[in-house]
């Protein structure tokens, strides 16, 4: 009936005759079945689970793994994060893991646990683990952009002149690739992703006809956006928002580009979209901020606007949160599947002769009670790494996977 | 619906009269009752007694299968409950045999079961469980060392 299986059964048996009958009451589970329960663990235990074995590891990073957890409809946030260090031209990129208790000083294709961070009372912990960078050539200023599975780098520059290649990474895999290059290198682009389409503006005066293009991954093709007219566009334009699938463009003037309708608006004279710095992040349409006012470490807080009273109002409920650094340069936040994942930097003493910095993330979820309150609850807080001082943050982005 | 019993007969020689609707819960029994009208007595090779006994007390359970909510999460509690039960080596066997025997809504529940359990095994519990060996050599291990060694590293060995 069923031969594979019970071929599966006797090459076992035979293989396992020096291991005693212990082996031969083991249950061998078959490529299918194995997949079917991998499919429904969270991504987060993948880097400790590919450590098993080679078949697991290649199973983790199957496309017909992802398949059934499209179907199963189990696609989860994962965050990205991109350090590089003086003296080296290669970024690296980390990913978010769970495991139990320290994870061994084991390899695996795709992972490393590169720092053991503390806290080993609890049965889990969250860490960063390292995956594969690209080999491509060492770009500069460069801008990520996450549509799906894939994270981008575009707009880079290589050897100081502006680049038009487009290297991605496939989060599933965790292998990268070169996507078809940018109509045009530009010198000031802005990037960002809209309704599954990758959209690159020119920010600085130039050629009108070149104001903008988009990238369409299904068609994998870039396309050519005609430009408003001068009435409208401006004469620069400093930052891009993505939001219900429209672009905002903002500069000397503000302006939307409805995609869908191939249309364009003015706004208004120069506005700025309240805030759109790393250290914010947009949930729901509600925009959720990391602030320092004048003062006492209390006056650090996570605060999210309120359209109907103007304002930014404190998350209420964030005691449990541990007190976060006073430049709000150095705090990060991300939406992360709904939640809010705070990244944040902290120097430690130095040990030896390498100064030290940890890298604090805490996950917290969000519960709207009314128009005038939403409570913060901080479902996990841990240091993910430990990384030399002289390493910068370079990106932070949530793919799906 | 008949009242038709069918004798399902285990590899070690259990025999299992069930309901002729329990039965055909088991695909691969469906399959052939389709095939050939006549037959009340199924021998299934690839299934112990013990492990042929749960997915029959499974497919016992679920041989209505009402629409109402009610209804839905009463046997959601007991699938819960029912899942218990086992330890995760007998868990795997019922995976296989619930494989074997194609029914689809055990498979899919042990599935789950396996999955919320592991994730928090270490590599070496679940090399235990799963017989399967830690199969990288030193030279990939090697391999994957240096593809992931952090550019940082060599400022932070101190010097000899």
């Amino acid at each position: 009936m069923d031969f594979r299986f019970q071929q599966t059964i006797a090459i076992r048996q035979a293989t396992s005759g020096k291991e005693s009958s212990s082996a031969v009451s083991m249950p061998y589970l078959p490529d299918d079945i194995l997949l079917n329960c991998l499919a429904r663990v969270s991504r987060l235990y993948y880097p400790t689970l590919s450590l098993v074995s080679k078949r697991f590891c290649s199973i983790l990073a199957s496309t017909e793994l992802y398949e059934i957890r499209r179907l199963l409809g189990s696609t989860e946030s994962c965050p990205y994060l991109c350090l590089t260090s003086p003296g080296s031209s290669k970024p690296r990129w980390f990913t978010l893991s769970r495991g139990p208790a320290p994870i061994p000083n084991a390899y695996s294709r795709w992972f490393t646990s590169c720092f053991s961070p503390c806290s080993k009372s609890r049965t889990t912990r969250n860490i960063m683990v390292s995956v594969p960078g690209h080999s491509f050539p060492p770009q500069s200023r460069w801008l990520p952009t996450v549509v799906g599975f894939s994270i981008y780098m575009i707009g880079g520059r290589i050897k100081g002149e502006p680049s038009s290649r487009v290297f991605v990474m496939d989060c599933r895999s965790h292998t990268w690739h070169e996507a078809p290059s940018m109509r045009l290198a530009r010198k000031r682009p802005l990037v960002s992703a809209a309704g599954g389409k990758i959209y690159v503006v020119e920010g600085c005066y130039c050629d009108s006809a070149e104001f903008m293009e988009f990238f369409d991954p299904k068609t994998q093709m870039w396309e050519h956006v005609p430009s408003p007219g001068a009435e409208i566009r401006g004469s620069y334009m400093l930052e891009s928002l993505a939001k219900e699938g429209n672009l905002y463009l903002g500069g000397d003037k503000s302006v939307v580009y409805k995609p869908k309708e191939d249309e364009w608006d003015l706004l208004g004279p120069g506005m700025h979209f309240g805030g759109i710095s790393d250290s914010s992040c947009m949930i729901d349409n509600v925009r959720y901020c990391y602030t320092v006012g004048s003062g006492s470490a209390s006056s650090r807080r996570l605060k999210w606007y309120s359209k109907e009273r103007s304002s930014w109002i404190a998350l209420k409920d964030l005691e449990k949160l541990p007190k976060l650094p006073k430049g709000n340069d150095r705090v990060r936040l991300e939406n992360c599947g709904g939640n809010i994942l705070v990244f944040w930097e902290e120097n430690v003493p130095s040990i030896g002769s390498t100064k030290k910095k940890k890298i604090w993330c805490a996950e917290i979820a969000i519960e709207r009670r009314n128009k005038e309150e939403v409570y913060g609850k901080v479902e996990w807080c841990d240091v993910v790494l430990t990384v030399p001082k002289s390493c910068s943050f370079e990106q932070f982005v949530v793919a799906t996977v | 619906m008949s009242s038709n019993k069918i004798v399902l007969t285990s590899s070690d020689g259990e025999s299992f009269e069930v309901e002729e609707v329990v039965a055909r819960k088991l695909q691969i029994v469906g399959h052939m009752l389709e095939d050939d009208c006549v037959i009340n007595e199924i021998p299934l090779q690839n299934v112990t007694g013990d492990i042929l006994s749960m997915v029959i007390e499974y497919c016992k359970t679920h041989v209505d299968e009402e629409e109402s909510e009610e209804a839905q999460t009463k046997l959601k509690t007991w699938d819960e409950e029912f899942m218990k039960k086992f330890d995760i080596k007998t868990l795997l066997q019922i995976i296989l045999a619930a494989n074997y025997l194609n029914v689809k809504g055990l498979l899919d529940l042990v599935s789950q079961t396996i999955a919320d359990t592991i994730k928090d095994y270490t590599p070496e519990q679940i090399r235990e469980v799963f017989g399967v060996e830690n199969d990288y050599t030193e030279e990939e291990e090697a391999e994957v060392r240096k593809e992931n060694a952090w550019a940082f590293d060599e400022a932070d060995t101190p010097k000899p």
